[in-house]
Order: structure tokens, then C-alpha cells, then sequence
């Protein structure tokens, strides 16, 4: 019965989950260290480490290592579908509404003025980041090197309109070399 | 000089580029797959495209699925021109504001924009199967992956230009929108609430909806207003 439990779990994540995949963190570890004890505090903070080391969404990663770890391969595969099928479906039905009336003057205004806030959240998302664990210590007369890195990107995606791909290649070879 | 070009410039280069073109075709005769891969391509070719490029960006996400805005707008609307600009920011604003995973979102969004479910699936697909597969391989295999110091390194550098990455949507999506001096204030105000206060994304998300919602019909009463006088 354990798959059944992992379905569960992972469907109220992926329904309740707004704001994308570090706000899921918290619930995430609400559900499987507080309250099904499926695993440790620390094997969860290993967990996450290597669910941001590893490319694809935070909380895809996560639920499929919870998932391999409890149920083997079937049940990494099923707490997967049932953490991304509910948002999917929802999106769906709102997407269908959406295009039908997309020349509806409310739709139109809703969808302008959310605009500036999603942005601000975004926004929000990044500065939330620029913490020690990014960009280790840095300051006045210190190693700057990370910050040097995030101008240099930040440049190059935003007014040389490099592909991102190679700006993540690049900036991986410097990781390598420099420390 | 014309006279030269005609006569002594212009053979020289035909013969070139027939040597070249023969050489072409020999090659593509030598490998008969890609014939195959040709015929693959005019058979269902948007989807292929949809599920390479959500496939390939799927590889590269490092960092959750807001780092992934910039590479999508980048093969959607500038590479491959099959969403224009401000279409593109209407539906990131949509995903947005809906729970779930952001990544398949986007990409379920832009599958059926472009080719209806079929679309959907292929670039859903595309977008989950390298991270799945990934994941997957270093838990059954490289329990030990976190703690190789290569590894470690690569991804100091790596972590820096994924937050310059999200900075880089939030700005271009608020130039997107009309810029007026309230919509200043909005991200503005998020910001604060989220950093300072702490407030959980979910209830901003909540506001945001009611908010935007009363200001739209307020507003059309108001054009409704000034059509009648």
C-alpha cells in the first residue's frame, strides 16, 4: 500500500504547490519527513542537494528520488506522473477557457495587470537566492569571483542575447577551473 | 571587369559548388538513416522540433523551473518564431499564477499553442524524460555524487549565472507589460512583501487574481461609461 500512499502524497503536492519548486520544498518535507517519516532530516537535506545538482525541475528530481527510494523504479515513475498529471489537467481546462475567449476585454486587462506582480514573484525568486549557499562569501576585499560570473551572465543573456545553454557551459568551465 | 567576371571568375566558381553539391549528395547516399531521419521529419515534424527543443532545455534546467523561462523564450520565439513576444509573457503569466510543476506547465502551454494535444504531450514529455532518467541513473548508481569535488566545483560556477538566469525573465517580463507608474509599484511591492514579510507566494498569487480581476471589470464599467456619454 505504500504506492498508494506515495500517489496521494504527491497529488496534494502538485495540486496545493504554487510558486514553483523551492515554495513546494517546505511541503515536500512536511509530508515525507514530518509526517509519513520516510525519511531522515539529514538524507532529506542530502536529497535536495542533489536534486539542484542534477538538471530539471526541483521538485521533479525530488519526487523521484523519494519515489526510488521507497518504491524501487515503479515507484519513482508513479509519484512523478502524480505530482505533474493534476497541475496538468487544471492547466488544461483554464488553457481551453483561455483560448476560446482570448479577445475578451476582462481576460485581456486580468492577464496585463497580473503581469507586473508575476514579474515581481520571479524578481523575488532570484534575489531569494543571491544568498551563501549560491555565492559563497563574498564582499569587500574578498572572493568576488561568483558575483563576477552572475554580471558577466547576466549581461550576456539579457543584451548580447547569448543562448542560456552555452552561458550554463561556460560558466561550469570557469566553476572547474577557478576553485 | 564584367567581362572577366563572366568569363574567367564565374566557371571557377561553378565548378566549386558542383563539386561540393556532388559531394553532398554522395554523403547522404552513403548513410541511408538519415534518409530516414528526412522522412521522420516531414512525417510529424512540429512535434519532433517540440519534443528535441523542450527535450533539450529540459537537459539544461539547473536550478528549478524559472531558469528555464529564458531558454524556452529563446527557441520559441526567437529561434523558431512560433509565439510572438507578448503572447509568450500572457501564458508565462497564466502558468504562473496556477499550482504545479512550472516546467511541465510551460511546456504543456506552449505544445498545445503550437499543435494542439499532440503538441502537448510530445513537449511534455520532452521536457520530463532527461530529468526523470538523470535523477534516476544517480540514485541507482552515484549515491556518491554530491560529495565529488569536480562536481562541487563545476557547480559553484554554475550556480551564480542560474540566479542571473531568473533575473534576466522577471526584467524583460515587466517591460513586456505597459509600463505606467502603478505598475512600478506592483513588482515592487512583491518583493518586499515576499523578502521581508515572508509572505507565502500562494497568498500574493490569490490577490494578484482577485485584484486583477475587480480592476478589469472596474475598468470596463468605466470604458462602458464613457460610451454611453
Amino acid at each position: 500500500m505504500i504506492y498508494l500512499q506515495l500517489c496521494r502524497v504527491f497529488i496534494k503536492i502538485g495540486i496545493l504547490g504554487f510558486g514553483g519548486g523551492y515554495a513546494m520544498l517546505s511541503m515536500i518535507q512536511f509530508e515525507i519527513v514530518e509526517h509519513h517519516a520516510w525519511m531522515t532530516a539529514s538524507d532529506f537535506a542530502d536529497m535536495v542537494a542533489i536534486s539542484q545538482m542534477t538538471p530539471g525541475p526541483v521538485s521533479i528530481n525530488l519526487a523521484t528520488y523519494t519515489g526510488y527510494t521507497i518504491g524501487g523504479i515503479a515507484g519513482s515513475l508513479l509519484s512523478t506522473f502524480s505530482l505533474v498529471l493534476p497541475s496538468l489537467l487544471l492547466l488544461f481546462i483554464v488553457l481551453k477557457f483561455l483560448l476560446k475567449n482570448k479577445e475578451n476585454f476582462i481576460i485581456k486587462t486580468t492577464l496585463s495587470t497580473m503581469k507586473p506582480i508575476i514579474a515581481g514573484l520571479i524578481l523575488s525568486a532570484a534575489i531569494l537566492m543571491m544568498n551563501k549557499e549560491n555565492f559563497g562569501d563574498v564582499g569587500f576585499g574578498k572572493n568576488n569571483i561568483s558575483i563576477i560570473i552572475c554580471a558577466i551572465t547576466f549581461a550576456g543573456v539579457y543584451f548580447l542575447k547569448i543562448n542560456p545553454m552555452w552561458l550554463i557551459l561556460a560558466s561550469g568551465v570557469a566553476g572547474w577551473l577557478i576553485y | 571587369m564584367i567581362y572577366f567576371l563572366k568569363f574567367h571568375i564565374s566557371p571557377v566558381i561553378n565548378y566549386t559548388f558542383n563539386l561540393y553539391h556532388n559531394k553532398m549528395i554522395k554523403r547522404v547516399k552513403s548513410q541511408d538513416y538519415k534518409i530516414f531521419l528526412v522522412f521522420l521529419q516531414k512525417k510529424m515534424k512540429t512535434c519532433l522540433q517540440l519534443f528535441i527543443t523542450f527535450f533539450n532545455i529540459g537537459a539544461f534546467t539547473l536550478g528549478g523551473g524559472y531558469a528555464m523561462l529564458e531558454m524556452v523564450e529563446k527557441a520559441v520565439v526567437d529561434r523558431r518564431k512560433w509565439i510572438d513576444k507578448d503572447e509568450f509573457w500572457d501564458l508565462i503569466t497564466v502558468v504562473q499564477s496556477l499550482p504545479g510543476v512550472f516546467a511541465a506547465n510551460t511546456a504543456l502551454y506552449v505544445g498545445y499553442k503550437i499543435k494542439g494535444l499532440k503538441g502537448a504531450i510530445a513537449a511534455c514529455l520532452g521536457a520530463l524524460i532527461p530529468s526523470i532518467v538523470i535523477i534516476l541513473l544517480i540514485a541507482i548508481f552515484f549515491t556518491d555524487y554530491k560529495n565529488n569535488e569536480v562536481v562541487e566545483s563545476i557547480f559553484k560556477g554554475i550556480r551564480p549565472c542560474v540566479v542571473a538566469l531568473i533575473l534576466s525573465p522577471a526584467i524583460k517580463m515587466f517591460f513586456s507589460s505597459k509600463t505606467s507608474w502603478f505598475s512600478i509599484t506592483l513588482p515592487i511591492v512583491t518583493v518586499a512583501l515576499i523578502w521581508w514579510c515572508k509572505v507565502s507566494p500562494a497568498y500574493i498569487i490569490l490577490a494578484a487574481v482577485v485584484g486583477s480581476v475587480m480592476y478589469a471589470i472596474y475598468s470596463q464599467k468605466k470604458l462602458q461609461k464613457n460610451e454611453k456619454s
